[in-house]
């Protein structure tokens, strides 16, 4: 299967999304965050969760929700920890956690 | 009475650092308040977060300028895009997007940010002459702040909703999550499964933003995208003589009945504005502009609204007893900054409690002067698209949540919470009772096993002395009233033929 044919269905999927999977989308992107956050470290996560929350349930492009995605939970991290002193979480695997993640 | 002190407040707060929080916590609030379905309770949960790390008293002003901020956001979105922020926001539609419709947006929002303005003024006096009476509350003992949570839970059952029994399993749902964690009677664990992280029991502030935000974004995800119509104009700002005149016993109109609706319990924001609105029509003499753009229909509204929005903590200030959810959660903010709401506020820190006090005054002062040059900001914020609003939403709640305790076991409660909010609001059960059930609950029991403990087991105590006598008739009232108001309700639903609100704003 090519990519660009994955695409195609998962946009598909995507716009047939009824409410209720919606709903069920950004449930579990939550849930799953909440659990992978002391293994992956905030700015993972974040990214993960916002970019599946803009690409599922919001229908954005694919690039557009990674841009947005990255450039958000990057930008609340410098927030937090810079303007508002809040520890975040970082990640708890070797490899994610030497590239400062 | 209490101006002495009062004044000692405003001299507290009128230092650089708590007028920069006010500054602060209003223009947050008017941000999340001009979002659709974001009102006051949903905009002081989400913020909380951002008041952690500051000291006692700057908190409590900055979530009581959110609260504010956010009812003004309301107040905008209803004159310009005919979009209540939340419900007591629907009479302001009426009349201020009619008057906006014909190039007077601006004179609307001057008009409602004064009436606001006189409202929370009026509000803060009654204040001001009612607090002193919380001394009495100080004789209450064990017994009898037993009785007064009872009586809590009789009036949000009964007032809440259209519908007892929803509003009965709300408050149960409430009281269940509140057993969760180590009981403080007897230091029996419940319902932790051995988790740490529950033995303090669940979270107010996760429990809290799941109920009142995520519980909105999920609603809004379900309905789907929303359009935002493209607003009216602001044009000329300033209101002329005659719209001055003209709203200016509407304004003290409105924040008396404003002032006492508010100490009921359940506080129904949208009822007492829409009451309000209905008095000016019926005193008016141009009773024919109302819905056309009578300056009466926003000033007497608006005061109400804000007036309630003051009376409304003062059953917490005095009694202990959030009588709302926005107060509810107030009090939550209290007890999470090591302040004890209600008498013993005024008793042992009085400072901060005038303080407070007088910041309502500084807070809608400040939104007089921001409410108009900011309205075009808020504009511009409506037009980002909702995908993003609700993505950057829930990053927000998602850190926010975490940041409470530094854990991802908070975030979890939250999700439930919001799953649980959610499904309540797709069978239209009140939230209010929930959060109720929850503050309240470990009063009532704490008191509860206290008094037995002080009677040995006897259960005469909590109808011993005339203080329980009156609040165990207060609380049957209570009761039978909730019993027969639903029949009451439907009884005035068939006599009256002329609907205040029109249909489709009526929720």
């Amino acid at each position: 299967m090519t990519l660009s044919h994955e695409h195609a269905i998962l946009c598909k999927i995507a716009s047939e999304a009824p409410a209720e999977a919606r709903v069920g989308i950004i449930v579990g992107s939550i849930l799953l965050a909440a659990l992978l956050l002391p293994f992956l470290g905030y700015t993972v996560v974040m990214t993960l969760q916002l970019g599946t929350i803009l690409y599922f349930v919001s229908k954005r492009k694919l690039w557009i929700s990674v841009a947005v995605a990255i450039g958000a939970a990057l930008a609340s991290r410098l927030v937090f920890e810079v303007w508002l002193g809040t520890a975040l979480p970082t990640a708890s695997i070797e490899f994610l956690a030497g590239l400062g993640l | 009475m209490g101006f002495d002190q009062l004044l000692g407040g405003l001299a507290t707060v009128f230092t650089p650092e708590h007028l920069l929080f006010a500054l602060l916590g209003c223009v947050l609030g008017m941000l999340v308040g001009v979002l659709p379905g974001f009102g006051p309770a949903a905009a002081v949960s989400l913020l909380i977060p951002v008041t952690f790390g500051l000291d006692a008293t700057s908190a409590i002003i900055m979530l009581a300028a959110i609260l504010y901020g956010a009812a003004y956001g309301g107040t905008t979105t209803a004159v310009l895009l005919r979009i209540p922020g939340e419900a007591s926001s629907i009479a302001t539609t009426l009349d201020g997007y009619q008057m906006a419709k014909k190039g007077r947006g601006g004179p609307a929002l001057v008009i409602a940010a004064l009436a606001s303005f006189v409202g929370g003024l009026i509000g803060v006096i009654g204040f001001v002459v009612v607090a002193p009476f919380s001394r009495l509350a100080l004789e209450f003992g064990a017994p009898e702040l037993f009785l007064v949570s009872l009586l809590g839970f009789a009036l949000i059952t009964s007032f809440a909703g259209s519908n007892p029994a929803k509003a009965l399993l709300s408050a149960a749902a409430g009281l269940a999550i509140a057993t969760v964690g180590v009981d403080s009677g007897v230091g029996i664990a419940r319902f932790t499964f051995d988790m740490p992280e529950l033995f303090d029991g669940v979270g107010l502030v996760a429990v809290v933003m799941g109920v009142f935000g995520l519980s909105e974004v999920l609603g809004q995800a379900q309905k789907g995208p929303l359009g935002v119509p493209s607003p009216l104009k602001v044009a000329r700002l300033l209101p002329t003589r005659t719209d001055l005149q003209r709203s200016a016993l509407p304004s003290l109109r409105g924040s008396v009945i404003g002032f006492f609706m508010g100490l009921l319990p359940g506080s129904p924001g949208a009822a007492t504005s829409l009451a309000s609105y209905a008095a000016e029509k019926k005193l008016s003499r141009r009773r024919s502009e109302f819905g056309r753009g009578a300056v009466e229909g926003i000033a007497g509204p608006e005061a109400a609204n804000n007036a309630l929005a003051v009376s409304s903590m003062i059953p917490l200030f005095t009694l202990g007893i959030p009588t709302s959810a926005t107060v509810a959660i107030m009090a939550g903010a209290f007890t999470m900054n090591g302040l004890i709401p209600g008498p013993l506020l005024f008793r042992d820190n009085p400072d901060v409690a005038w303080a407070i006090i007088a910041s309502l005054i500084v807070g809608n002062l400040i939104l007089l002067i921001l409410n108009v040059p900011l309205a075009r900001v808020w504009i511009a914020v409506l037009k980002v698209p909702f995908h993003y609003l609700m993505a950057a939403i829930l990053a927000f709640m998602f850190l926010g949540t975490y940041s409470i305790n530094g854990s991802p076991f908070d975030i979890l409660i939250m999700l439930g919470a919001g799953v649980l909010g959610y499904i309540f609001q797709l069978v239209k059960v009140p939230l209010t009772p929930l959060v109720l059930g929850l503050i309240l609950g470990p009063m009532l029991e704490e008191n509860f096993q206290r008094s037995l403990a002080l009677s040995l087991g006897d259960y005469g105590v909590f109808l011993e002395g005339p203080i329980s006598l009156t609040l165990i008739g207060v609380i049957v009232v209570a009761i039978l009233f909730g019993a027969v108001r639903p029949l009451i309700a439907s009884m005035l639903k068939k006599k009256s033929h002329t609907p205040v609100a029109p249909k489709e704003l009526a929720k």
